[in-house]
């Protein structure tokens, strides 16, 4: 799962709004088997994703872009740059994708019901 | 049902967690740009990383001709090959927009009062001063000017044509990082701005007017002793450079200081001044004269340091309009503004000719728009110009015409009218269109004939000849100098035309073989006409006189680098020896000592440059604050006058200024010396501590900013010497903002040195590639290719060709 989030969010994101792998996170939450699993693994794969793209862009730029912005955001180091993008990637596809998870059950607990 | 209840409110919870973390980090809050598409490595800055562009670019786009190829070399700098200029203007517009796409926008937005839709309430206050003091008007009527001018409106066009193509490819993630962080997006280019772009310059160089503050001075000290410290006149050694008062006709009117005219207006507007050192050196020697029978030219522009830097460096090649040129453009407009090739040259400092003046005129009331007019009421036009503040509110100003101007402020009946040159548009684009296509000094004296304003000292040097004039358009003033508010009741004291160029102040093969400018007056008493009372000091064209005068026939690269990064001081040279002697022999402390044997450099390890320029201008103060107010800037009145005071009482002759030290001049003088004197030391010593770590370049500082003063994509402060006064005319955060040197000829070469890189990609390695040669002053030589197959073959020297 967490490479079906990661490669989804990889293909995707080039042509979505920044905030398209939030919704690929919250849609695949209805798939997931436990709210902490969901945020974890949305979790992990985001992190990733974001850290490993942001850090690829950075060499391109001979680290030009983690020492700027960390010193016009005052970050101690560039790395946390890089760390910082990933955490913010990270946690927000978490939260929609436990999200996702929680709706998934209410819709079954629904649909248990009227069964 | 509990657990339906408990999944209920953990969705709930989680859902309100996701939204207000989403919505927190997708909105800007206050200044901080909104994180979340910042921070993405999908659309945020991560996507900004530099492109390397290809070694050598083709262009065969519909929109031109014939197809246009850009040869990069290593420092970043293109050599574009065309068939037409016009093919060429299309290109260059792409690449000046791909490199400097925010600077382009940034350096327009002020022509047209739009800096605080960008950037903020903040620059509200600037935009409401552009519209109020003419400017829209002014690129409205330049634009009307340049669109009926085939050939500039078709460059001008072609130009914007290629920065569309580039704005309309970029997708919202490859902005230029400036507008992600603002939360904005980049507008498509107009010929209109390009003309904005121009009248922002023309600010910069012809905008300033210190009328107001020197009239605040004449009502309150009376005529005598405002121009004793406000001189409209000045002696003879300081015109430099030009042969002004010989050879002119006699004109219809001649200005004069008759105008009796006192304001009566008290409350005088905030007028935003551009910075007063804005200003350049020039200087070109003949291969007449020189041994090696080559023409040398010279010039550095003195602008504010930014990051990227205010020019563009490329070479343009257009096979078929027969031009090969290399040089500096600003990003934004299609040519060059300093162009050379291996047989021709120009060069430009700027002119300060006075094109500003104010203008009392009486309202019939205090809100009425009816004001007297030769004796008639007439009524003022009232236009409400509208611009809009970031966030979303709309604001206007007023504004109202006279026959005798732009009504700028009003008090009681009375109302305060500006009238600009720019006012009534030009055509600066055609004169910089035919200098790129000129070939000699002729073809050049032709092109600056549509050089209006910014008035320019402009030196065109062929291999043969050299030449200098004082382009730019000079207001005819009937009565009075411009330095002071007049009368706006009646047409008598409004401008009568301009001098015809037949007349300006010109030297054109002079015999001596060598021609030089640095914003220094140009014009004598003899001088039939009033060209400013506000010239920079004239110490740089002095001292570059004195050294073209001695060794003019030696030059060479090497004598032009010496000379561009001269950092000797005259008015150090001229002042110190005064203030030490006037001193007295009282006991010195060691320092005063040493500035005694200083030899008025200002190199950037002289502690000696820190002490005279603390003492002076502490010394400056404590002689006209008492009876001017505090200061208005450090620049009025001149340090000429300063040293022409010390001159006097140390002569023991007369000088009109010397009111304002009082019965005993020399006696309050020594004690006005020596009080400052004594603070500088302390000031120094609280600041920097020991002497030796007074270094002039840590005191005076050198810093280049980023355009909007985002702090890391500017520069650390740098340890430079110079000083405004010197030849290298550094400032600190103000100076050589280009230098370049060229041999004309056969062994044609061009060596450049300037603080900036040519991307404006904060984030390319080149951004800033040249700053540390500068601050060193070391130069490079360019690469000028004779042809399109010279420069793809220097790009592969080793490879085989089949």
């Amino acid at each position: 799962m967490i490479y079906a989030i990661g490669l989804l969010v990889l293909s995707l994101s080039w042509m979505l709004p920044w905030w398209g792998f939030a919704a690929i996170c919250f849609l695949l939450g209805h798939k997931m088997k436990s709210a902490f699993g969901a945020f974890a693994k949305a979790f992990v794969a985001v992190f990733c994703v974001w850290g490993i793209v942001a850090y690829i862009e950075n060499i391109q730029s001979q680290g030009f872009m983690a020492i700027k912005m960390s010193s016009m955001f005052s970050i101690p180091h560039p790395m946390l740059m890089i760390l910082l993008t990933a955490l913010v990637g990270g946690l927000l596809g978490g939260v929609w994708c436990a999200s996702g998870f929680y709706l998934h059950q209410l819709l079954l607990m629904r649909k248990q019901k009227r069964a | 049902m509990s657990k339906t209840w408990k999944t209920l409110v953990a969705y709930n919870l989680c859902l309100f967690t996701a939204v207000i973390l989403t919505v927190g980090l997708g909105n800007s809050f206050s200044s901080l740009p909104a994180l979340g598409p910042l921070l993405s490595p999908f659309t945020g800055f991560w996507r900004n990383s530099p492109v390397r562009g290809k070694d050598v670019e083709k262009f065969d786009w519909s929109s031109l001709s014939a197809p246009v190829t850009v040869v990069w070399d290593k420092h970043s700098v293109p050599h574009v090959f065309g068939k037409t200029l016009q093919d060429v203007y299309q290109v260059q517009g792409f690449l000046h927009a791909r490199d400097r796409l925010f600077q382009m926008e940034l350096s327009t937005r002020p022509a047209f009062g739009r800096l605080s839709e960008m950037l903020g309430p903040k620059l509200e206050k600037y935009d409401r001063f552009f519209i109020k003091m003419g400017m829209r008007r002014s690129v409205e009527k330049t634009y009307e000017m340049v669109m009926a001018d085939p050939e500039v409106r078709a460059a001008v066009e072609s130009y914007t044509e290629g920065a569309n193509r580039y704005i309309r490819s970029l997708s919202a993630s490859r902005y230029p990082v400036e507008y992600k962080l603002l939360g904005q997006s980049p507008e498509l280019w107009t010929a209109k701005k390009s003309v904005g772009l121009l009248k922002v310059m023309t600010f910069r160089l012809a905008g300033r007017s210190y009328d107001l503050m020197v009239t605040k001075h004449l009502q309150k000290l009376g005529r005598k002793k405002a121009m004793s410290l406000f001189p409209g006149k000045f002696p003879a050694r300081w015109f430099a450079g030009y042969e002004a008062g010989r050879g002119y006709q006699k004109p219809e009117f001649r200005g004069s200081s008759t105008d009796e005219f006192t304001a009566s207006f008290q409350m005088f507007p905030e007028y935003l001044q551009p910075f007063a050192t804005n200003g350049s050196n020039n200087w070109a020697v003949s291969g007449r004269v020189t041994r090696d029978g080559q023409t040398y030219i010279a010039n550095d522009t003195h602008l504010k340091y930014s990051t990227p830097n205010v020019w563009y460096e490329q070479q343009l090649v257009a096979t078929d309009d027969n031009v090969n040129i290399y040089g500096a453009a600003f990003a934004g407009a299609p040519g060059l503004e300093i162009g050379i090739q291996p047989e021709f040259g120009w060069a430009v400092t700027n002119g300060n000719t006075d094109v500003a003046d104010w203008f009392e005129v009486e309202f019939e009331s205090e809100s009425s728009l009816r004001y007297l007019w030769n004796g008639d009421w007439k009524t003022a036009e009232k236009v409400d110009e509208e611009f809009l503040v970031k966030g979303g509110s709309s604001e206007s100003v007023e504004l109202l015409y006279t026959e005798a101007g732009l009504v700028m402020a009003r008090e009681g009946k009375l109302g305060l009218a500006l009238r600009w040159m720019p006012h009534e548009g030009s055509n600066e684009f055609r004169a910089f269109l035919e200098l790129v296509r000129s070939k000699d000094r002729k073809d050049c004296e032709k092109a600056i004939k549509h050089l209006w304003s910014p008035s320019q000292n402009v030196i065109c040097a062929d291999t043969e000849n050299v030449a200098i004039y004082h382009a730019g358009r000079v207001p005819i003033r009937p009565s009075g100098d411009g330095q002071f508010v007049k009368n706006g009741r009646v047409s008598d004291t409004q401008w009568k035309g301009f001098v015809p160029f037949e007349n300006i102040p010109k030297k054109v093969d002079p015999k001596q073989g060598y021609v030089f400018s640095a914003n220094a007056p140009v014009a004598s008493d003899k001088y039939p006409y009033f060209v400013t009372w506000d010239y920079n000091p004239p110490y740089r064209a002095l001292r570059i006189s004195e050294v073209l005068d001695k060794n003019a026939k030696d030059a060479s690269i090497e004598s032009f680098k010496a000379l561009q990064t001269d950092d000797l001081d005259l008015s150090a040279r001229e002042t110190l020896p005064l203030m030490l002697e006037l001193l007295g022999k009282e006991p010195l402390a060691d320092q005063v000592v040493a500035l005694k044997a200083w030899d008025h450099r200002t190199g950037a390890k002289s502690s000696e440059a820190s002490l005279f320029f603390a003492w002076r201008s502490l010394f400056r103060r404590a002689l006209f604050e008492p009876v001017l107010g505090p200061r208005e800037g450090n620049l009025y009145p001149k340090n000429m006058i300063v040293t022409q005071i010390l001159e006097a009482i140390s002569k023991g002759s007369r000088h009109p200024a010397l009111w304002i030290l009082g019965e005993s001049p020399k006696d309050k003088v020594k004690e006005l010396l020596r009080d400052s004197l004594e603070q500088a030391l302390a000031q120094l010593t609280d600041q920097y501590g020991d002497p030796k770590n007074w270094a002039w370049g840590e005191v005076q500082g050198t810093q280049i900013d980023h355009l909007i003063k985002l702090g890391p994509f500017g520069g650390d402060l740098t340890s430079m010497g110079g000083s405004v006064d010197s030849v290298n005319a550094n400032g600190g955060n103000h100076g050589p903002s280009w230098r370049h040197i060229a041999r004309l000829g056969e062994d044609f070469e061009v060596h450049v040195n300037y603080p900036g890189g040519q991307p404006g990609n904060p984030f390319d390695p080149d951004y800033r590639a040249f700053v540390k040669g500068w601050a060193e002053g070391s130069y490079r030589e360019v690469n000028f290719y004779r042809g399109l197959e010279q420069a793809l073959e220097s790009l592969a020297p080793t490879e085989e060709v089949k």
